[in-house]
């Protein structure tokens, strides 16, 4: 019959270790982290973290296009709380954010938080800039010739 | 909570700033201000203002901190075409020359755009107008006192509400103490700050960094903002032309001018006034493109020109953008407040509750409804709930209804009330419909054509024959 129990030593290991960790990580938890949008039809959005009542803490947010991120690009590093991401081409981006607090501890990974960019139709935007330019030229067409009418 | 923690200046110096300029425009104000006992030298600077002063007061007036601010936005945003499209806000100023010429003809002795409106297309236009009108004004209000907050913020860290009350409260007060000339005398020394104060940081930031790493930093971190076949920033285009006639056709900011300036000054003023401003935009746009190449952090939308300014040019740059942009504020702030206090006193309270009031009573009614709509403005620029841009542009749909209109309105015979009403009620519609389906980049745009159809369609369909001289109203017997 197998062991359903874990021997005394691993919990000891993991009791050390909990106990080792700096008190402020347990005090202030896990970061938030939120996003303006997570369907981005222009390209930009603004993510924004925070750690409740960390005052002076440092963040380190990091991107990656896969859902396990095994490969990360770290996109900030410092005391800001919110950045804004633009220019994106389509796609699918996944982030997370931890905090370092003042005794120098990490906090856990924020829960990962994904975006897909997805840009209008190129036809779409045509047809409104046709439109537009219309209405522009009609507009000045109605000035010029007006005063006769 | 604050999202930036990284800022340039220090709170004392930031505050030292504020409370000196404050100082000077309050001063002015009072010195500009201090022989217009009459209420139409209070409210139109008596009339006779010329060119070179008006010139500067229009152009200052449109480069408020939407053309500071806004610009980077939109570039940092949608790229290239937002920074061209912005820049494309001058032509509203462009078209306005030859329409302010002919409301200076047709209405000598008008005081607002709602009297215009009321006039040509009866009551019902009339009050449909007076709602997108003052709607209008509150969006831009709160966007400039929103503007106030975030610079204030981003270049020293003051809390965001702070910086908003102390410089709403300063343009509130010199606004109250020295009328319309007082508005239109610190436009002058207030562009003059922000060209010098634009030239000398497009100048350094181009000398600091150089355009191939501006260039190469988009590429690698944010290529879209480069390419012109960015579907959003392609429809931004026309939205923004089109929103920027819609805000100067309509608003009285500009009526006011045109009723202000001497015969024979609108024309030239506005047509001056819309060649100089057209750079400005594309200089303060260029700002923000180089944040990538910096490696500069923008917490939000509305922060990249005063954080990159300040990141790249150290405390010298926070100073410069501090006293540029807060120039670019008062000037659009106290002209919006001026002249929507004259739209609701004459428009409202005049014609709907007091039609006997004495000129001295109006007089005193504009002081108190200048000093209301500052408080409310101050109220709802409180809890900051969105980005400039996306706030602004929100007021677009409605705006951006009023072009045909009035454009037609003042030229064509032909166009009736009911095709005027129609157009602004289900322009408006469409518009905000649009903006919530599409995006903000949209609203205004779509506004216009549903608009325009409904202008196009309705004379066509019901010509009448109105009679010009009815817009040459006698001024009223105060």
């Amino acid at each position: 019959m197998p062991h359903r129990h874990a021997p005394h030593a691993l919990w000891a290991f993991a009791l050390s270790i909990i106990l080792l960790m700096p008190a402020s990580v347990f005090a202030q938890g896990v970061p938030t982290l939120d996003v303006s949008t997570q369907m981005a039809r222009a390209g930009y959005y603004q993510l924004r973290w925070g750690l409740e009542g960390a005052d002076g803490t440092l963040y380190r947010l990091e991107e990656s296009r896969y859902d396990d991120f095994r490969q990360v690009r770290v996109l900030y590093e410092g005391a800001d709380r919110a950045t804004v991401i633009s220019g994106r081409s389509d796609g699918i981006f996944h982030y997370r954010v931890r905090a370092t607090v003042a005794d120098g501890g990490h906090s856990p990974w924020s829960e990962p938080l994904m975006v897909t960019v997805a840009h209008h139709s190129l036809g779409q935007a045509l047809t409104l800039f046709l439109t537009g330019a219309v209405v522009f030229l009609a507009t000045i067409a109605l000035i010029v010739t007006g005063r006769k009418v | 909570m604050s999202i930036q923690e990284t800022a340039i200046l220090e709170p004392g110096l930031a505050w030292f700033l504020i409370a000196l300029f404050t100082a000077l425009y309050l001063g002015m104000g009072w010195y500009f201000g201090r022989r217009d006992k009459e209420l139409d030298q209070f409210v139109l600077a008596g009339r006779k203002v010329g060119l070179a002063v008006g010139t500067a007061t229009a152009m200052a007036t449109w480069v408020t901190s939407n053309t500071t601010m806004m610009a980077p936005q939109l570039a940092y945003q949608i790229g290239l075409w937002g920074m061209i499209g912005y820049a494309l806000g001058s032509v509203g100023l462009l078209l306005f020359a030859p329409l302010a010429k002919r409301i200076r003809q047709l209405m000598p002795y008008g005081y607002t755009s709602g009297d215009f409106v009321r006039l040509r297309y009866g009551p019902v236009a009339w009050r449909i107008f007076l709602a997108i009108s003052l709607f209008y004004s509150f969006g831009w209000l709160v966007s400039l006192g929103m503007a106030g907050g975030v610079l204030t913020h981003a270049l020293s860290g003051i809390p965001y509400w702070q910086g908003m009350t102390v410089i709403l409260a300063a343009c509130v007060a010199y606004t109250l103490i020295g009328g319309f000339r007082a508005v239109i005398g610190t436009d002058f020394i207030q562009s003059i700050l922000i060209l010098v104060g634009l030239v000398v940081i497009a100048w350094l930031v181009i000398g600091r960094i150089g355009f191939d790493d501006i260039h190469l930093g988009l590429q690698l971190e944010r290529p879209e903002l480069l390419t012109l076949l960015m579907p959003a920033a392609i429809m931004f285009l026309f939205n923004n032309l089109l929103f920027g006639m819609g805000e100067i056709f309509h608003s009285n900011v500009w009526w006011t001018r045109a009723y202000s300036f001497r015969e024979g000054v609108g024309m030239w003023a506005y047509l001056l006034a819309g060649i100089f401003w057209a750079p400005i935009p594309i200089v303060a746009g260029f700002i923000a493109l180089a944040a990538p190449a910096l490696g500069a952090n923008i917490p939000a939308a509305d922060m990249v020109g005063p954080i990159v300014a300040s990141e790249l040019l150290g405390l010298a740059g926070a100073v410069i953008v501090l006293v540029m942009v807060f120039a670019a504020l008062a000037s659009s702030l106290d002209s919006l407040l001026a002249a929507t206090a004259m739209l609701v006193v004459r428009d409202i309270y005049y014609r709907h509750l007091r039609p006997q009031a004495t000129a001295a009573h109006l007089r005193t009614a504009t002081k108190v409804t200048i000093l209301l709509l500052g408080i409310i403005a101050w109220m709802l620029c409180l809890p900051r709930i969105t980005t400039l841009a996306e706030l602004l542009h929100f007021t677009g749909a409605f705006v951006a209804s009023t072009i045909w209109p009035i454009a037609a309105g003042l030229y064509w015979r032909q166009t009736n009330r009911i095709g005027a009403s129609l157009a602004m009620v289900l322009g408006s519609l469409a518009g905000i419909s649009a903006y919530f389906l599409i995006g903000f980049y949209v609203g205004a745009l779509v506004g216009a054509a549903v608009s325009m159809v409904i202008v196009l369609l309705t004379t066509w369909l019901w010509p009448q024959s109105f009679d010009w001289k009815t817009l040459n109203e006698p001024p009223p017997r105060h």
